[in-house]
């Protein structure tokens, strides 16, 4: 009876703890392994996030494209890591300073150029063009700027610090304009004004110039674009009285890109260009056999000229050899470039290669001649022509020996 | 007689025994039960914490000293709301912060967030050629509470960049 008595309270008693284990203990149990298994789901997540966003790496660079005749800037990106960057957005900033360049593509500031739709797969690399909108901007002038771009996973990746002076003179401004001030008068002030008008931009659009010295000479470059401009020259504020009638100037660029106020006004004139040629003054050439020899002409400008003359126009044509049958002659001649020459200077124009036939033994006379109006410039300040008006030749003896 | 009265002392001890062992146990799987679903709850919260957590990310994208902005923007899965940026020299020791709501950084990569000098405390005179220090806390906007900023303070996260 007794064992009876104290089963009933028993099996109750474990009914009751068999209820506690499966309704608070185990479930219980359950949470807190699925809450792990979630935390843990979430920080392998984050895990393989982070892995592959310190996998990813792009080159950022700024490169020059041509197209046709049309130049443009554009920003290189390469793909050199082992998964696949999506750029979101794009940063220019003035490296100097730590602060953002304006970038005026849509009309308003944008702080950053946003890009849709970009991808770059491990080893592609892509050209963004948008750069090239904000770069075109006279505001970058004498800046170092350094691109930021953005991926999508959060990484920032920049290129160099670029100097861009350079790269927008080439582009924003593509013609030079050179102002030139002859003869200033000792401590006066000079101020040259470029001002468009119409469409054109020049920068800078005032110079200064304070002369120190009396008839000092001073040129100044200024970055045009293509238009017409009113270029004035201000002495002590106002116009100088002998520069009546020649100041202000207008001009159309790039059919203009030289303006020369001379405060003297010197009533410049050509003078004629002197030829010299330099040859050797015998060659010796075997019986049937050939010879060759180098003849270098050279052009110089007299001492009494009043201006620079920028040489523009050697013509090969004025060079004639006579003496010799033209079976057993042959020359070709190589002009230089062209190239400004000052007031008793010389510089060689062109180097002109002669080849002689040796005939029977014996002397000829060659006869080497620069025609009149062979070598031709234009006077820097005046644009005068000059030229050689007269005809300089040469002799070369010929001596053919026997074979 | 005798065995009339050993049957009701036994009807009456099983039934006392019984009754007793069923109100402990009630009593013990209530206090149990209360534990479990407190311990549960508990569990959720942490874990929600914890995934909060590891969700938030944020990235200061650049740092304009000469106009005295900040652009961050969250790589995240979890929208963040910011609780304190500053901006001070390198090796010089942080100023002393205040946590208030400053702004909402929502979990994409479309537009960065800017903090302007209203929201980022700066140095009242920045020099760009010195290197700064640009610290942010933010916390997961599921765990966060507007109205006790501090409560789950913990979980936020820091991030120091290079200015």
């Amino acid at each position: 009876m007794h064992k009876s008595k104290s089963a009933v309270s028993a099996i109750v008693g474990g009914l009751i703890v068999l209820a506690i284990l499966f309704t608070t203990i185990i479930p219980l149990v359950i949470l807190l392994q699925n809450s792990y298994a979630i935390f843990l789901h979430e920080s392998n997540s984050r895990r393989i996030f982070d892995t592959d966003r310190s996998s990813e790496s792009m080159l950022v660079d700024l490169i020059v494209t041509t197209t046709g005749l049309i130049k443009n800037l554009k920003l290189f990106l390469t793909n050199d890591g082992p998964i696949t960057i999506n750029p979101v957005r794009i940063w220019i900033i003035d490296a100097n300073n730590q602060a953002i360049l304006p970038c005026s593509g849509s009309g308003g500031f944008t702080p950053y150029i946003a890009l849709t739709d970009i991808v770059l797969r491990p080893g592609e690399n892509k050209t963004i063009d948008e750069v090239s909108n904000c770069l075109m901007n006279p505001a970058l002038y004498n800046k170092v700027v350094q691109f930021l771009v953005v991926s999508e996973r959060g990484r920032i990746f920049s290129s160099m610090r670029i100097n861009i002076t350079s790269l927008l003179n080439e582009f924003v401004y593509p013609y030079t304009l050179t102002v030139s001030i002859i003869n200033m008068k000792r401590g006066r002030d000079y101020t040259v004004e470029v001002e468009p008008l119409g469409e054109g931009d020049a920068n800078p659009r005032k110079f200064t110039h304070k002369a120190t010295a009396s008839n000092e000479n001073v040129t100044v470059a200024v970055g045009t674009t293509a238009g017409t401009y009113k270029v004035t020259l201000l002495e002590n504020g106002v116009p100088p009285n002998e520069l009546n009638g020649y100041n202000p100037q207008i001009i159309n660029v790039p059919d203009t890109t030289a303006v020369i106020f001379n405060l003297k006004r010197v009533e410049y004139s050509a003078v004629p260009l002197e030829v010299i040629i330099d040859a050797p003054n015998k060659v010796f050439v075997t019986q049937g056999e050939e010879e060759a020899f180098d003849v270098r002409i050279y052009v110089q400008l007299p001492k009494t000229a009043l201006e620079p003359v920028e040489i523009k126009f050697i013509d090969v044509g004025g060079i004639e050899l006579v003496g010799l049958p033209s079976g057993r002659i042959q020359h070709s001649c190589d002009p230089y470039g062209s190239f400004t020459i000052y007031p008793d200077d010389r510089k060689i124009t062109m180097t002109c290669t002669v080849e002689v036939k040796g005939a029977d033994p014996g002397q000829e006379k060659l006869i080497f001649t620069v025609k009149p109006e062979t070598i031709k410039g234009i006077g820097v300040y005046s644009g005068l022509t000059y030229s050689n008006t007269e005809e300089y030749s040469r002799d070369i003896v010929i001596k053919v020996r026997k074979k | 007689m005798r065995l009339a009265k050993l049957a009701v002392s036994y009807l009456i001890s099983v039934a006392i025994m019984t009754a007793v062992t069923i109100a402990l146990g009630l009593f013990l799987w209530g206090i149990i039960g209360g534990w479990a679903g407190v311990s549960a709850l508990d569990i959720i919260e942490e874990t929600n914490k914890g995934v909060a957590q590891q969700r938030s990310l944020l990235i200061v994208e650049f740092v304009d000293l000469q106009r005295k902005i900040v652009w961050v923007s969250n790589p995240g899965k979890v929208d963040l709301i910011l609780l304190s940026c500053i901006v001070y020299p390198k090796g010089s020791s942080p100023p002393s912060r205040d946590f208030i709501e400053l702004a909402k950084a929502e979990a994409s990569m479309n537009a960065p967030l800017e903090l302007d000098s209203s929201k980022c405390i700066f140095p009242s005179s920045l020099d760009p050629s010195r290197p700064y220090i640009v610290e942010i806390y933010a916390i997961a906007s599921t765990i966060y509470n507007p109205s006790n900023i501090m409560e789950n303070i913990q979980w936020a996260i820091l991030v120091r960049s290079d200015a």
